[in-house]
């Protein structure tokens, strides 16, 4: 009896150890190889905020190939928390991630890291003009001014509540502030010669994104609110509307006001810059996609794409539309890319909470 | 891993080992007096039970935090932000908020968040703590789906004592830790007072692989303060009375770390509490009545002054429990009662008061043989939310062979309320969600034998399907909104093998605990998550592995924790994952006995092989740390007892 409970008590000891140890298998990692190409298309995954699991996802047009997380693949590190958006320009990718407080600049062809550029406390977009860059700071509520030779900050110019985002037209660069954790309804409007701001626009609730169309004229797309207590549908929602703006004299050209509980976002331009697309919700947030001609300039609240999404793109090459869609803050996201007829192609996987696209 | 196979070959070779002399400790209240004074989770709660002992602790480990006791004591998962931050348990394939934690049998799980923090509760609080794995409703009520750890004193002696034991610790990172426990008795009353502090700077040096350079770096905004006092008092009014009261007061301060892959952090969380119990105990011929309440008062204070976001929260628990225990013989007992539990809290994101009320009733009838038992535990609870289901469990002990093999087994259905948040938060929360349904079964072996002496092992089979999941998600209108998503299938198996040898001067205890626990998801209602069907739930590792030697010589101890955490996924659809680790921790101790003021110094190194790990993705923690201390126990003279100086 002694000997057979020894062994009893040997052998499932053993059993649990090898149970335990050969389940852990210290497998090597293998990294898909990213090939990038110039033509292309950038999906920016900002992943859950506080998780620090942002990634940039690739789409080889040609052979319809996606790479996911080619920025950790090929620089050896994470891109950070809540990667906002990505600007190109001069052969550089400049990528604003919001809640890591910086900006990383890599090589447009290759994605390889050439700097961190930190000193921000929310950065949201940046644009570049020439050897300078100019990033929308959304918590700092200003506009910091960057060298682009040596990447550091020479100075910032302050704005509205919340910047966040910036076009450039003609010598000024338009930003608009889309409130911050309250409300504003201005847009900043900055002289690229003095870096001033020299005059200030007043829009409707929350403007949150800004296009420029054919005839030069700036297109502003305003978020209205959901209230304080952000629930919407509620007595205190104010709905969204867009707006066209002359950038010489300021004049207003039209206001358009949604319905009732309309909350727009992404406003987007195709390649003639005759058509806008927007996403149309009631969250501030996500939204069908609805498409509008420029001129005459009329509203319409029926979707050109039925799903909702979280982000919206439209190919300068092909006029696809893009549709960056989010099942989930704790789960890979999808792209649904649609024909210029509105017709559905295809979807693949992205990262987690992809927000935009940057086409090449 | 070579490290790990190095060190469970090494407990192999003492578990094994021949030529051993039993030596269980036993505990001088005599049976009689825990079946008629006990609670009823330490008569009820059934299945398999992990007694952690916080005095038998080496002195390095001795009144710390109860996350620090059951990380490396136990195969459950703690969730830990780090040294200081918040740290939450998981067992058996379950979330947080699915372990509930007692304390004198009421319930200190935060009502609003539903889950409670085990950085913040000392573990030398109380004389036991004891960690019941598996599903529990039936006995001990919301929230007991994973495991139950309960915090009790033992039942009062009321024989005269007087002993203080001091505790000071200082060590890496501004590290510093004291304790007071003082326990005072005589034939009528019995009083124990735990007096503790713990701060540390906790600005250790980590590599911060986020950033382009990988620089080496200093843990900025990490400092934490905890101090706070417990009292208990019980008085024996005569034979057949009992009266017990006590108070929990705590303050916490901490500064709230950036993530490794953000710049500096800037928001700071003070939590204060003040929990107060009272209860009455009157014995009759063949019964017992116990009457007792608890009010609870938290504040959490939330600042961020870079963000200008100052948050207050004030959240009231009351508590309320008659029971009634009879003995029908010598064979069976009839346990039944109800409770009640009223929870109420007032902030803004609420939109003004809310609260959550229950009302629980509840039987239980248990059968015992010298062999055998048989416990049957019945409650239905009522509540101002969707009422959970009624909830039955069945279990039976019994030996199988020669008191050396004996069997457990157990099935049952528990349940998990909404919490406050899940019910009220605005925006998204949703008043009608339903509780999360369990039904679950469980199989131990048991094989002890005392003569000759072997290790102790205990094998468990669980089984466990979740409905009514609560789940917080994205709704089309893009406002996240819990509902009862899921249904989550968790099944596993837990092995425990103890043994301990005892040589003239050598002292040789080693236990070695293991998990495997598969969680995931079988159907979801919502069609974007059907990705995740068949997934691993995030953050419950399949594989964890705790190990423990302690090796005494006369008056000098060595003691050797190490525990294993196996992969995590971070991702709902097992897309993305964090690393296995393993974590050891060393202590030495060397005690100078005398009569009236016996004391031990110690050294020890926590995290000794130096890991870089992440429990949590991208939270830094500290790699190898020392520290120092000093215990001093004080046998003060009784009135009862004549010491000559």
């Amino acid at each position: 009896m002694k000997k057979l409970s020894l062994n009893l008590s040997l052998t499932l000891l053993l059993f649990t150890m090898v149970l335990v140890t050969s389940c852990d298998k210290d497998e090597p990692e293998s990294d898909t190889p990213v090939v990038l190409t110039t033509t292309g298309v950038y999906v920016i995954n900002e992943g859950s905020f506080g998780s620090g699991n942002s990634s940039i996802s690739f789409l080889n047009v040609t052979n319809n190939i996606m790479s996911n997380n080619v920025f950790e693949t090929i620089n050896g590190f994470p891109l950070g928390d809540v990667a906002q958006s990505m600007t190109l320009h001069k052969e550089k990718a400049y990528l604003a991630v919001n809640n890591s407080q910086k900006i990383e600049v890599v090589n447009g062809t290759t994605f390889s890291s050439i700097q961190t550029i930190s000193g921000f406390q929310g950065p949201r977009h940046f644009v570049g003009v020439g050897t300078k860059g100019y990033v929308c700071d959304w918590f700092a509520d200003d506009v910091k001014v960057l060298d682009l030779n040596t990447n550091t900050i020479t100075g910032s110019i302050p704005v509205g509540s919340g910047p966040e985002m910036a076009l450039v037209s003609g010598t000024k660069l338009f930003v608009v502030n889309v409130g911050g954790f309250g409300m504003d309804s201005t847009v900043s409007v900055i002289d690229l010669g003095t870096d001033a701001v020299i005059a200030t626009l007043q829009v409707g609730i929350n403007p949150n994104s800004i296009v420029s169309d054919a005839s030069g004229k700036l297109w502003i797309l305003c978020g209205g609110s959901t209230g304080p207590d952000y629930t919407g549908g509620t007595a205190d929602d104010i709905a969204g509307s867009l707006w066209k703006i002359n950038p010489f004299n300021y004049d207003i050209e039209k206001q358009l006001t949604m319905g009732q509980f309309h909350h727009p976002a992404k406003l987007q331009i195709n390649k003639n810059t005759n058509e806008l697309f927007y996403l149309l919700g009631s969250d501030g947030y996500t939204g069908k996609v609805i498409k509008m001609a420029a001129v005459p300039g009329q509203l319409s609240a029926t979707p050109f794409v039925n799903k909702n999404f979280y982000g919206l793109g439209i190919d300068k090459n092909s006029g696809m539309i893009y549709g960056a869609y989010v099942p989930g803050f704790t789960q890979n996201g999808f792209v649904f890319r649609y024909g210029t007829g509105g017709g559905l192609l295809d979807s693949m996987e992205v990262g987690i909470a992809p927000n935009g696209f940057v086409f090449q | 891993m070579k490290k790990l196979l190095l060190i469970n070959i090494l407990l192999l070779l003492f578990a094994t080992a021949r030529e051993t002399i039993f030596a269980q400790s036993t505990d001088t209240v005599s049976l009689k007096s825990v079946e008629v004074l006990g609670s009823r989770a330490t008569l009820f709660t059934g299945g398999i039970a992990t007694i952690l002992t916080d005095s038998s602790q080496p002195a390095a480990f001795h009144n710390r935090t109860l996350s620090e006791l059951l990380s490396s004591n136990s195969a459950v998962f703690i969730k830990s932000y780090g040294t200081g931050g918040s740290a939450t348990i998981s067992s058996r394939g379950t979330e947080a908020r699915h372990n509930a934690v007692l304390w004198n049998g009421f319930s200190i799980n935060s009502a609003t968040l539903g889950l409670a923090d085990l950085s913040m509760i000392p573990s030398g609080m109380s004389d036991n703590i004891t960690l019941y794995h598996g599903g529990s409703s039936p006995v001990n009520g919301n929230a007991s789906l994973g495991s139950v750890v309960v915090l009790e004193n033992t039942v009062p002696r009321f024989t005269p004592a007087n002993k203080t034991t001091l505790i000071a610790e200082g060590g890496s990172f501004g590290n510093t830790h004291g304790a007071i426990t003082s326990v005072w008795s005589n034939m009528l009353l019995q009083s124990k007072t735990v007096l503790f502090y713990d701060a540390a700077k906790n600005d250790f040096n980590y590599v911060n692989f986020t950033h382009r350079d990988k620089p080496t770096v200093k843990q900025q905004h990490a400092a934490y303060l905890n101090y706070g006092v417990v009292q208990d008092f019980q008085f024996k009014i005569n034979e057949n009375n009992f009266f017990s009261a006590g108070a929990w007061f705590q303050f916490t301060e901490r500064e709230l770390p950036a993530l490794m892959t953000s710049s500096t952090g800037a928001a700071n969380q003070r939590d204060s509490s003040l929990r107060t119990y009272a209860g009455y105990k009157l014995l009759f011929k063949k019964s017992v009545l116990n009457i007792k309440g608890a009010w609870f008062r938290e504040f959490q204070y939330y600042d961020d002054e870079k963000h200008n976001f100052h948050n207050r929260y004030v959240f009231n628990n009351y508590f309320g429990e008659a029971e009634w225990r009879y003995f029908a013989g010598s064979k069976w007992v009839i346990n039944s009662g109800v409770i009640f539990n009223k929870s109420t809290a007032s902030f803004k994101e609420y939109s003004g008061r809310q609260h959550r009320r229950t009302t629980a009733v509840f039987s239980d009838i248990r059968y015992k043989t010298l062999l055998w038992q048989v416990s049957l535990n019945l409650r239905q609870e009522f509540s101002n939310i969707s009422n959970p289901t009624f909830s039955p469990s069945l279990s039976i002990e019994g030996v199988l062979y020669k008191k050396i093999l004996s069997f457990l087994a157990r099935a049952g259905r528990n349940y998990s309320l909404p919490s406050m948040n899940d019910l009220y938060w605005i925006p998204g929360g949703n008043p009608s969600l339903k509780p999360e349904d369990a039904w679950s079964g469980e199989v131990s072996l048991i094989f002890f034998n005392a003569q000759p002496k072997f290790p102790t092992l205990t094998v468990t089979m669980y089984n466990s399907f979740v409905d009514n999941w609560i789940k917080w998600q994205p709704e089309p209108a893009g406002v996240y909104e819990p509902n009862n998503l899921r249904k989550v299938h968790a099944r596993g198996m837990e092995a425990s093998v103890n043994y301990s040898y005892h040589h003239k001067h050598w002292k040789f205890i080693s236990g070695i605990q293991c998990a495997w626990s598969r969680s995931e998801i079988t159907k979801t209602f919502n069609s974007s998550e059907n990705v995740t069907i068949g997934k691993q739930l995030i953050y419950i590792p399949e594989y964890m592995l705790s190990t423990s030697l302690s090796v005494s010589w006369k008056t000098f101890l060595v003691h050797l924790t190490n525990s294993y955490t196996g992969e995590r996924y971070t991702a709902s659809d097992n897309s993305s994952k964090l690393e296995s680790f393993n974590l050891a921790n060393l202590s030495l101790e060397k005690s100078f006995n005398n009569t009236f003021m016996p004391l031990s110094i110690y050294f020890k190194v926590m995290n000794l092989f130096d890991t870089a790990y992440q429990v949590l993705a991208y939270r830094p923690m500290p790699g190898r740390w020392v520290s120092a201390g000093i215990k001093i126990d004080f046998h003060l003279p009784t009135k009862n007892k004549k010491i000559k100086l």
